[in-house]
């Protein structure tokens, strides 16, 4: 009896796995098709649930920054496809969209205040990795690293002149490969700056003094703005913005760019 | 040219005279101020009417009073100060003060008017305006003024009697006479509806022409009211003239704005101070004299604002006023999908910022948000003004779609009543095939490009992706637990191998080392033989000989050899790979060594020469032997 009702659970707690499964397809094919129809708050509403379902795809993410797009809420469009990128980079189509809104935002605040910057340059170091992920660069590390030890050790016994030759040639480019690999990892995965990468989601979002909404306003951020997430208290999250602004804001106003 | 001095000087006195009567005439300028202390009173009250002529030149007005039809006139009084100017650099301007002071008393009932009174200086002709008195049956008005018990004591009308509005309930007078100076509030409702506007007024009042404005020290609080100012921003700094009791005052008006309470209740409008500065150009004359600086405060007001009536009331938010609604299209026919501009105008008396006008829900229309715009103005002091709504309509569906009147309730409080104000509804036309919600949902951004073509660019959104993985949860491999051990495990894995073979290197190098301290040994035990040898020492030669024969054996052997008998050299030497022959030359060398040594007659020089070198042939024949390891061999025995 305990026996057939252990293989009762057993089955059951399988069977769940592939249901919920479905479930997660269905949710994302009911958002596509409210899309489709141009209900684009039905579905965001479907995407979001797929990202509170611990669904990080970049496709999904793709799709959910059209649909905030659509519905002009360009800040969460920006998060939406910097995590799109950031767990898929050198997407093309998301770059592009990602640049639309960029532009966007900048032609609303040139009508708004007269001038803007439309798009800044990247520092060329992030500018090159950009396009590479970040688990092609530890791959390249592992094996460049693995490859040069090898040359290492196999170089001594090598008599020949010609091969001992050649061996040190071989280990001087594996090590700049190497190194400019691990720079490059480094780069993306931010080992050079503190704090994470935020995206501003509401307009003239406050920087206050501190964390309390009745500390006093130092600036304000723009929807869109990246920013650099230095800590949290409470309902605060202190940020520094690309221009150096450094203040407590509202935790509802900035999106972390790595999904949480 | 002949001149004619005595016609010169004719000429030049005309002149001069002609400029002292031209400039005074340039200079001439007249006002009149005429006012009462009250609008409504009783048959057995008196009022005070104030005329007050001012007149700036040579010479004195001439006032013209009215007669004054239905009023009896019980007490007259007539001042007539005149005060001097001298401008330095500038020639003296004279000004002169008219004030008339009547006591009025009403003999019949009902709506009286008090005629325009004429000033008339130097061709200027000023005429003031007529002024309605409502006298009521005796008994007490009723009505008369609201005053604490220490506003002015009835000779000082109200600066803004002139000015008054029949029908207008009690005014709030507030002031705490003071012979020097003193600040007077007045509110012209003591009992305002919430949201009607109250007209508040700050005057001081002085007995000396002030300088310059007083400092400011507090401002009056508004709680509770929303203002809006009704004095223009630069306004000269002049004062009227008005009598309270025996005195003669200059009344400055300080403040004036409109207050629209924001809810029911008592609201207060809170005290005024400032400081005066007292300091006159007569100080120089009496450097002693030292007159502090007057610091005065007003009193507070209290408002009694009443509630909307709520009979009648309308639901939903009202607005407090006299409005007007109107609303256009900026076109009547549209292609479904496009866009249209939907403007509606409130406007009217009342505060206008508090105005709300919503969209009405119209099926096939959608409504985006409007574009608002204020405009207020206060025109006779009372606030009014236009607020103007621009929607962006999109025409969803084919057909003939109707806007319904846009509507706001109001109410007025002067009639005491609520009124539903509205625009005619409105018609417009869609024509065409509705469109993929795709297409004719515009966003927003790109709506606000058509109405700024300079501004964002049309853009073709990419198309959705259907197909997903759906991942969930997804790690980077470098933040993998074994990443960094497989980073690190190569450089490790050559650390190991790079160091143990450096300790073997180090312990061959040892080993080596010793063999080589063992041959130097040999060789200078050989040196030592030859130069023995050389000496003709037998004894020694032989055993350096013996020596040296040990030593280079101990260096190729890498072991002690001394110590051992015969029978296990011979062994030891089998076992590492020596030759027969030579071992047998070994172990003959070291006996014939150690026979010679202790047993044998000496030799001479020559034969140990010859033995020498014999000795040295063998040393090096030695030396070039290569032993098999210890590993190789079998046991010794």
């Amino acid at each position: 009896m305990r026996a057939l009702a252990a293989l009762i659970l057993l089955t059951l707690g399988l069977s769940a796995a592939p249901v919920r499964a479905q479930s997660l397809e269905r949710i994302f094919s009911a958002a596509n098709e409210a899309y489709f129809r141009g209900d684009y708050r039905k579905a965001a509403d479907g995407y979001q649930r797929l990202v509170e379902a611990k669904v990080q795809d970049p496709d999904v993410y793709f799709n959910f920054g059209l649909a905030q797009a659509r519905l002009g809420a360009f800040g969460a469009a920006v998060l939406s496809f910097e995590r799109c990128l950031f767990l898929r980079a050198g997407d093309d189509a998301a770059e592009g969209e990602l640049a639309a809104l960029r532009a966007m935002l900048g032609g609303r605040r040139a009508e708004r205040e007269g001038e803007a910057t439309v798009q800044a340059r990247p520092p060329l170091s992030h500018a090159l990795v950009r396009p590479l992920s970040a688990d092609l660069l530890a791959w390249l590390v592992l094996l460049s690293n693995a490859l040069l030890f090898g040359v290492l050790l196999v170089r001594p016994r090598i008599g020949a002149e010609t091969w001992r030759l050649g061996l040190a040639i071989g280990a001087s480019l594996l090590a700049l490969l190497c190194a400019s690999s691990a720079l490059g990892l480094a780069l993306k995965t931010d080992v050079f700056q503190d704090g994470e990468a935020v995206i501003v989601l509401r307009d003239q979002s406050e920087l206050r003094e501190g964390p309390d909404p009745k500390a006093q306003v130092r600036g304000t951020v723009r929807e869109g703005d990246a920013a650099r997430a230095l800590g949290r208290q409470g309902q605060f999250v202190e940020v520094r913005s690309a221009s150096g602004n450094r203040g407590w804001i509202d935790r509802r106003d900035v999106g972390f760019i790595r999904p949480h | 040219m002949i001149r004619h001095p005595s016609r010169d000087r004719l000429c030049g006195a005309l002149a001069a005279l002609l400029c002292l009567w031209v400039a005074p005439r340039a200079l001439a300028d007249v006002r009149l101020d005429v006012r009462t202390d009250r609008t409504r009173l009783s048959l057995d009250e008196t009022l005070t009417l104030q005329i007050n002529v001012e007149a700036q030149g040579m010479g004195r007005p001439r006032v013209e009073l009215p007669t004054f039809d239905g009023f009896q006139v019980v007490s007259q009084q007539v001042q007539q100060p005149m005060q001097f100017s001298l401008n330095f650099g500038s020639q003296a301007v004279v000004q002169s003060s008219t004030i008339y002071i009547l006591g009025l008393q009403p003999v019949r009932e009902g709506t009286l008017v008090i005629k325009p009174v004429r000033a008339e200086f130097d061709g200027q002709v000023k005429t003031s305006r007529p002024i309605e008195i409502v006298v009521t049956g005796s008994g007490g008005s009723g009505n008369s003024p609201g005053r604490n018990a220490q506003a002015p004591q009835a000779t000082g009308p109200d600066p803004r009697g002139a000015r008054a509005q029949p029908g207008r309930r009690d005014t709030v007078d507030s002031a705490e006479i003071d012979s020097m100076a003193f600040l007077r509030t007045v509110v012209d409702k003591a009992e305002p509806y919430e949201g009607e506007q109250v007209t508040v007024t700050i005057y001081l009042y002085s007995r000396e022409r002030l300088q310059a404005a007083p400092d400011i020290a507090t401002e009056p609080t508004t709680d509770g009211l929303w203002t809006h100012d009704l004095l223009p921003p630069n306004q000269a700094f002049r004062p009227d003239r008005q009598v309270v009791g025996n005195s003669v005052y200059a009344v400055y008006v300080l403040r004036r704005f409109a207050a629209f309470p924001l809810h029911a209740g008592d609201i207060t409008v809170g005290p005024m101070a400032l400081e005066i500065d007292t300091t006159s150009l007569f100080d120089m004359f009496a450097p002693g004299r030292a007159r502090p600086n007057l610091k005065r405060s007003s009193a507070p007001v209290t408002l009694k604002v009443k509630p909307l009536p709520a009979a009648d009331r309308p639901p939903g938010e009202i607005a407090v006023g006299r409005y007007q609604v109107s609303a256009k299209l900026d076109r009547t026919q549209v292609v479904t999908g496009d866009a249209v501009t939907l403007t509606a105008v409130v406007e009217g008396q009342g505060n206008i910022r508090t105005v709300q006008l919503k969209a009405p829900k119209v099926p096939g229309i959608e409504f985006l948000q409007p574009d608002i715009k204020d405009l207020v103005e206060a025109p006779n002091d009372l606030v009014s003004g236009r607020r103007e709504y621009r929607w962006l309509l999109l025409a969803r569906e084919p057909g003939r779609l109707t806007i319904p009147a846009l509507s706001i309730a109001t109410f007025d409080p002067r009639a005491e009543r609520y009124e539903m104000r509205a625009s005619p509804p409105l018609v417009l036309e869609a024509m065409g095939q509705a469109r993929a919600p795709s297409d004719a949902r515009v966003p927003q951004p790109e709506l606000r490009d058509a109405a700024h073509p300079e501004g964002l660019e049309r853009h073709d959104w990419a198309p959705i992706r259907t197909q997903s993985k759906l991942i969930r949860s997804p790690q980077r491999l470098v933040e993998t637990g074994w990443f960094g051990w497989a980073l690190a495990a190569p450089l490790v894995l050559w650390l190991a191998v790079v160091s143990f073979a450096g300790v073997r290197r180090r312990l061959s190098a040892r080993a080596d080392a010793g063999a080589a301290r063992a041959l130097r040994g040999a060789e200078l035990r050989l040196r030592a033989a030859e130069r023995a040898a050389a000496a003709g020492d037998s004894a020694a030669f032989y055993a350096h000989a013996s020596a040296a024969i040990s030593g280079i054996l101990d260096a190729r052997l890498e072991e002690p050899v001394a110590g051992l008998t015969r029978p296990q050299l011979r062994a030891l030497l089998q076992a590492r790979g020596m030759e027969q022959d030579l071992i047998d030359s070994v172990v003959q060398t070291l006996q014939d060594c150690e026979f010679a040594r202790f047993g044998s007659a000496p030799l001479s020089s020559s034969e140990l020469g010859s033995q020498a070198q014999a000795l040295n042939a063998f040393f090096r024949r030695l030396a070039t032997f290569k032993p098999m390891q210890p590993g190789d061999r079998p046991e010794a025995a």
